[in-house]
């Protein structure tokens, strides 16, 4: 019995010794909620600028993922579990049209703001009631993003382009998605979509037996930041910088390195490190002064062999 | 009445399979209370005791199945399958009641395949469950194009997810399974020929038990139960999500063994298993009251599981030498 006993007590003391570490007083207690695996660098850059925030206005700041890419039952339990615990603000992803409508409403009138940051409600304001979106227009911003990567093609020739989907269903990767389509339907290109999830490995043997199977494939458009997975595939199959034009969104390292070596057109920079700390800010003024949320766009910032140094420099620090 | 039957008693409580994991669920509370006080309001334990059912009634199945030796790893998958069923059923037309029951139809039915193919080529359902995993999961990807069916408008919910306060129906539907199946299980013949089909074939052969049948009614029952728990979730949520019940089957199968079922086969408790979803849920909710990074939660849910298990094994030995 005396071993049980020792083996109970060693279980509290890891539970009091881990948890009872992290919590420290602050004047403000606010949550993120992401529907973001924990395997995803993107959200890296976002945790960073949270988290900077959190440091530099002294509030007490958590960061919730699910274990899953895109587990959305999660992703609401797990607001709900923050909901209960009553924080000063809570900042969300709204990644499905109704889901977190009812909580979400459920949390502003309890007097809790809620500010939406990275994937919006595709009506937005009208759709959900968070008090304000950081992030990017996304159907908008993948019609820009297919208008960039196909510039430059001789008028008049028929294409054929690979669409990399890594979330297929979720809010931000199809708003994205239509927002391509759109552009390349407006040129009479063909184009297939390709579910190629957030894992780069898979995604990179998946698009590069897709390459196999069509070699006619002009280029591939990645609604995340698959195009470096589409960079490593072209290179394994002998293409030659440049050849096929490659371009998606975001900054992981990944993607910078393939836009020095000449693979990826160009990548979209949302700026996430803006998603992390813009609503931390927001939450803040909300609460100390009373001010109003306000929407921010945090762009169409576009990267490519020209300004790639620069920002190179600045992902190091996870800033970008 | 006197002493040695109070001592007798305890024993017998000492050598219950369910009483490790219902130790660690006690500490896991006092734990958490005492972190985050709000851990156990009223608002909060209604969170959890919402999702709790849908793991659960899962790892009930998972149960079954494991005590007669057999493994299931594509509940996740059938979890996602059945209400995408039901959802596309309902497009095309379907009465409401009727999409459902088609929908855990092809549900049992995909455990019977289960079954089929496990039972007559004789290989490890480990196997044969693992591709089923697979093929159920592309094969939501398949039938939706990753887009979800819409929600039908107008759904019975009330029947399976209405509000009761702060409970769902859902947990009643968690509580009446339970009942029936330990009903099966510990009072009737069939559950005795589970046991002895998990425990060892030849003997239960020898007996004369039908093995087979055995078996493959509880793939059937794990399958049906993966699929129930999947339309229950897609009513709470009013959605059918592509990626429903994804990583479930482990989460299923560690809620099993953390209650003190054998890996084996042959050895189980319902009750355990039910205390291991709850403790499952627990430290999920537990850690985001006490505002822990999520990336704690697999570390603490690897932990739980080999402790219920030493605990399990060392509480039992410890037990049995007790002279009384």
């Amino acid at each position: 019995m005396k071993k049980a006993i020792g083996l109970i007590l060693i279980f509290v003391f890891l539970a009091v010794v881990l948890l009872g570490g992290m919590a420290w007083a602050a004047k403000y207690r606010f949550t993120f909620i992401s529907h973001a695996g924990e395997e995803n660098p993107f959200w890296a850059a976002v945790y960073r600028g949270a988290q900077d925030a959190a440091k530099l206005l002294n509030v007490d700041f958590m960061f919730v993922r699910p274990k899953e890419e895109g587990d959305l039952p999660a992703q609401l339990s797990q607001f709900e579990a923050a909901l209960a615990q009553k924080p000063d603000g809570i900042i969300t992803t709204i990644p499905h049209p109704d889901m977190f409508d009812e909580v979400v409403k459920k949390a502003i009138d309890a007097g809790i703001p809620v500010i939406c940051s990275n994937t919006d409600d595709p009506e937005g304001a009208k759709g959900n009631a968070r008090l304000s979106y950081i992030g990017q227009d996304l159907v908008q911003a993948g019609y820009f993003l297919a208008k960039k990567v196909t510039e430059g093609l001789p008028a008049g020739e028929k294409y054929h382009f690979l669409i990399s989907v890594g979330g297929p269903g979720l809010v931000w990767a199809e708003q994205r998605a239509k927002g391509i389509t759109q552009y390349l339907d407006e040129m009479g290109y063909t184009y297939e979509r390709l579910d190629t999830t957030m894992k780069m490995d898979v995604a990179q043997s998946r698009i590069q037996a897709y390459l196999q199977a069509h070699p006619e494939t002009k280029g591939v458009i990645a609604v995340e930041y698959n195009h470096a997975s589409a960079a490593k595939a072209a290179k394994n199959l002998g293409y030659k910088p440049g050849e096929l034009l490659i371009g998606g969104f975001d900054l992981v390292p990944e993607v910078l390195a393939e836009i020095k070596s000449g693979y990826i057109k160009l990548t979209i920079d949302q700026q996430p490190y803006l998603q992390g700390f813009l609503p931390i800010v927001q939450l803040y003024l909300m609460r100390e002064y009373g001010l109003s949320a306000w929407d921010v766009n945090t762009g169409n910032a576009v990267v490519d062999a020209s300004n790639v140094d620069l920002v190179l420099e600045l992902s190091q620090k996870r800033v970008r | 009445m006197e002493r040695s039957s109070w001592a007798f008693n305890w024993r017998r409580v000492l050598l219950l399979r369910e009483t490790s994991s219902l130790i660690m669920l006690f500490v896991v509370i006092i734990v958490f209370f005492s972190i985050a006080p709000l851990f156990l309001s009223k608002e909060n334990v209604g969170v959890v005791l919402e999702i709790i059912p849908e793991l659960g009634i899962v790892a009930l199945g998972v149960t079954m199945l494991m005590i007669t030796g057999e493994f299931d790893l594509s509940v996740g998958s059938v979890f996602a399958f059945c209400p995408i069923m039901m959802a596309l059923f309902m497009d095309w037309g379907m009465n409401s009641v009727l999409a459902v029951l088609c929908a855990l139809v092809i549900g049992a039915g995909l455990g019977a395949l289960n079954g089929f193919i496990t039972l007559t080529f004789g290989i490890p359902s480990f196997i044969t469950t693992l591709g089923a995993m697979l093929i159920w999961r592309g094969g939501v990807l398949l039938l939706t194009g990753g887009w979800p069916p819409p929600f039908p408008v107008g759904m019975f919910t009330g029947a399976l997810v209405g509000k009761i306060g702060i409970l769902r129906v859902s947990l009643f539907w968690f509580g009446i399974i339970t009942l029936i199946l330990w009903f099966i299980l510990e009072r009737t013949d069939f559950g005795n020929w589970m046991f002895a089909s998990g425990g060892n074939q030849i003997a239960a052969r020898a007996m004369g038990i039908d093995v087979r049948r055995v078996k493959l009614a509880n793939f059937m029952l794990c399958s049906l139960l993966a699929g129930f728990s999947g339309v229950i979730q897609s009513f709470r949520l009013e959605t059918t999500l592509p990626s429903m019940g994804n990583g479930l089957e482990m989460e299923a199968i560690a809620a099993t063994v953390i209650g003190g079922t054998a890996l084996s086969g042959g050895v189980g408790t319902l009750i355990g298993t039910v205390v291991g979803s709850f403790l499952i849920r627990m430290i999920d909710n537990g850690l985001i009251m006490a505002r822990a990074p999520s990336y704690w939660f697999r570390v603490f849910i690897g932990i739980a599981t080999i402790l219920a298990v030493i605990l399990n094994t060392f509480v039992r030995e410890r037990a049995k030498k007790l002279r009384c």
